[in-house]
């Protein structure tokens, strides 16, 4: 990676942006803990001398000056060693007793430094006027305060020293890892530009976010490899379910232009040559309307329909044709089932899965036609207890051009089940082939309305 | 018949005037909306032969305009656009019938005559009678030389409109449109039987048939 490329990339900012971040707060953390620390050092060394007053001017108003002066006697070695110093003084600031050389008497707190001592080595002190003529001031030394400050402010700086680099170090292998999987995605999408659909990306198996954007990314890949492979089936389906009668219409032409005679011969031709070219245009027009239907348009005329009615009307219809067929229909509609959808859609589709069962069953077939109400859905079922269709081709039959084997020479376009699909895909309704243990039983759930 | 051909396509229309002419047809034709709409607007037709799609003005809207200026000559469009909703924006402009590219000839001579010679007294009649054979609308009673006669409700639509068009040439296609609202073509013979099962019930038991075949175009019903 060149450089330039590196500091406009997305690990360089990141990196950055965690690192300044880090740094920022390290350094607010050292900053709160220093001051607090200076306050809570002070706090405790300005108690100590409160203490330590308190005590003697209680001494002072039970025993007098002496009772003090004898205290402070006593006492003058231990409070050297805590580094107290003090002055008992008279009204002008003349020794009475002590060591601490103040230039003024003042109530209260304040600080300073003794004469030749470093600037840093501030002195806490505190006065007090004992009686009319005794003041009492005493003085600790700060350096404990100032020492642990030193010491805070060098720690810190080291902490620095050594968080910032790693916090840097840190974060470019977090936006690498981050990096790497985005990277990961992008050259799988190049990929795929350049005509390897099956490649998917690849999952960790964390169900982490990017496992989860990897999913979906493949869950829409799937779904575009399937409607490019839809796609190749139908043109494969369109060259040859349409080539094949073409060119059957073709050689009959030719037949018809090479015959001499112009009898019987010649006009059954012409009959079969229309016949094909019947069949030619039933397909294109299954296939317009398959396009046309899944385009959705016609959701917009979606009516209440009464699918009880609609579905007796259609079986009165078609029982004569499957009696005539040498088959039979048994039916069981429960009355008064609505749904909404589109009439004249909902009956081709219902006449296609009728026919369908005429077609591709032996006679002596049963046909057995159901609608029943789950809990305000619609359930439809149309089963015969015919040959039915092998599991592992029952999804299939829906595709465009799809035929079973043994349905190969049977006529029809191959696109029956399709628009009955995609009519049904329209509807939201759920369509499944099942076993009807014997035969093959079509069950359309529909939406709940 | 006097017809006005409405078709920019020369081999169509060709094929369309030439069998119409045949027959004893007088045909005017015309390649544009606009010719079509002076044509229409000026001289007494009997019916309107429109194709859907035409240079300059477009046939629906020549229909929609000809509807403005109470023009009543019955229209039948001619279109390659087969859709669902085609057909409807075509009935919708105030066409009478819709026929889809490629037809036969004798379709569209059929619906042609159905067209023309729509009664629209007939239509509301209470009572039917062809021949022998009469129908109360009313009470749905059906009698042939004075015996009823038993029908399932689509029989019964079957043979209204066969009775409503008695005499005439009914094609398959208009049957499914007509009796069955069934705007696709079914795989299996349901017209044919169902024809078949309404002359078991009018006809076989009569001796006499009144329901003709007509090869290769539909069915009629003799008066």
């Amino acid at each position: 990676m060149k450089l330039n490329h590196f500091v406009t990339s997305a690990t360089f900012r990141l990196t950055l942006l965690s690192t300044g971040i880090f740094t920022l707060g390290i350094i607010l953390v050292l900053l709160v803990i220093s001051q607090a620390g200076g306050w809570i050092m002070r706090f405790a060394l300005e108690s100590e001398i409160e203490d330590e007053i308190t005590e003697l001017r209680e001494t002072y108003n039970e025993a007098g000056m002496t009772g003090l002066l004898n205290n402070l006697d006593r006492e003058s070695a231990e409070l050297g060693e805590d580094g107290i110093t003090y002055r008992v003084a008279d009204d002008d600031n003349g020794l009475i007793a002590g060591n601490l050389a103040l230039e003024t008497l003042q109530q209260g707190r304040s600080e300073f430094i003794p004469v030749g001592n470093d600037p840093d080595e501030t002195h806490l002190v505190q006065t007090v006027q004992l009686g009319p003529d005794h003041w009492l001031a005493m003085a600790i030394d700060g350096e404990v305060m100032h020492d642990t400050l030193q010491l805070v402010e060098e720690g810190s700086l080291w902490l620095i020293a050594i968080s910032v680099p790693l916090a840097l170090l840190s974060g470019l292998s977090l936006a690498r890892m981050v990096l790497a999987r985005i990277q990961n995605i992008a050259e799988t999408a190049e990929t795929i530009q350049a005509g390897g659909l099956d490649r998917r990306v690849a999952i960790r198996g964390s169900s982490d976010e990017f496992d989860r954007l990897a999913r979906s990314i493949n869950a829409m890949l799937d779904s575009i490899e399937e409607l490019t492979k839809d796609m190749e089936n139908v043109t494969v389906g369109i060259a040859h379910d349409l080539r094949s009668p073409l060119s059957r219409l073709h050689n009959k032409l030719d037949l018809i232009n090479q015959s001499d005679e112009t009898g019987a011969a010649t006009k059954s031709l012409v009959e079969e040559a229309k016949a094909e070219l019947h069949g030619l245009l039933g397909t294109f027009d299954a296939l317009l309307r398959i396009a046309q239907i899944e385009a959705g348009t016609r959701r917009a005329g979606f009516k209440r329909l009464n699918l009880s009615e609609l579905l007796s009307e259609i079986t009165e219809t078609f029982e004569p044709v499957i009696t005539a067929h040498g088959r039979a229909l048994d039916r069981a509609i429960t009355p008064g089932v609505a749904v909404n959808g589109d009439q004249a859609l909902m009956t081709q589709m219902l006449a296609n899965l009728l026919e369908n069962a005429i077609e591709h069953t032996p006679p002596g077939t049963v046909v057995m036609v159901s609608l029943t109400d789950e809990s305000g859905r619609a359930r439809l079922t149309i089963a015969d207890d015919g040959p039915g269709i092998p599991a592992e081709e029952r999804e299939q039959v829906f595709k465009r051009f799809y035929r079973l084997d043994r349905s190969r020479q049977t006529k029809g376009s191959g696109l029956g089940l399709s628009l009955v699909r995609s009519i049904a895909k329209l509807h939201d309704i759920t369509i499944e082939t099942q076993d009807a243990n014997p035969g093959l039983q079509i069950a359309l759930a529909f939406a709940r309305s | 018949m006097r017809i006005l051909l409405i078709e920019d396509d020369r081999e169509t229309a060709d094929f369309v005037a030439r069998g119409l002419r045949e027959r004893g047809d007088v045909v005017d034709h015309v390649a544009t909306g606009r010719d079509g709409m002076f044509l229409a607007t000026d001289a007494d037709y009997d019916v309107l032969i429109v194709d859907r799609l035409l240079p300059g003005m477009d046939g629906l809207n020549m229909v929609k305009l000809l509807r403005e200026a109470d023009c009543q000559t019955p229209v039948l469009f001619l279109s390659a656009l087969s859709g669902l909703n085609d057909r409807v924006k075509g009935l919708d402009a105030g066409g009478d019938d819709y026929l889809v590219k490629p037809f036969a000839f004798s379709e569209l001579a059929a619906r042609l005559r159905a067209l023309v010679r729509r009664r629209p007294l007939a239509a509301q009649k209470d009572t039917l009678t062809v021949g022998d054979l009469v129908m109360d609308r009313l009470t749905r009673r059906v009698e042939r030389a004075g015996q009823a006669i038993e029908l399932q409700p689509r029989e019964f639509r079957l043979l209204e409109y066969m009775m409503l068009h008695a005499g005439e040439v009914v094609t398959r296609t208009m049957l499914l449109e007509h009796v069955w609202e069934y705007h696709f073509d079914p795989k299996t013979s349901v017209v044919e039987t169902h024809i078949s099962r309404l002359r078991s019930k009018i006809d076989k038991p009569f001796g006499a048939e009144r329901i003709k075949t007509v090869r290769g175009v539909g069915y009629s019903l003799e008066t």
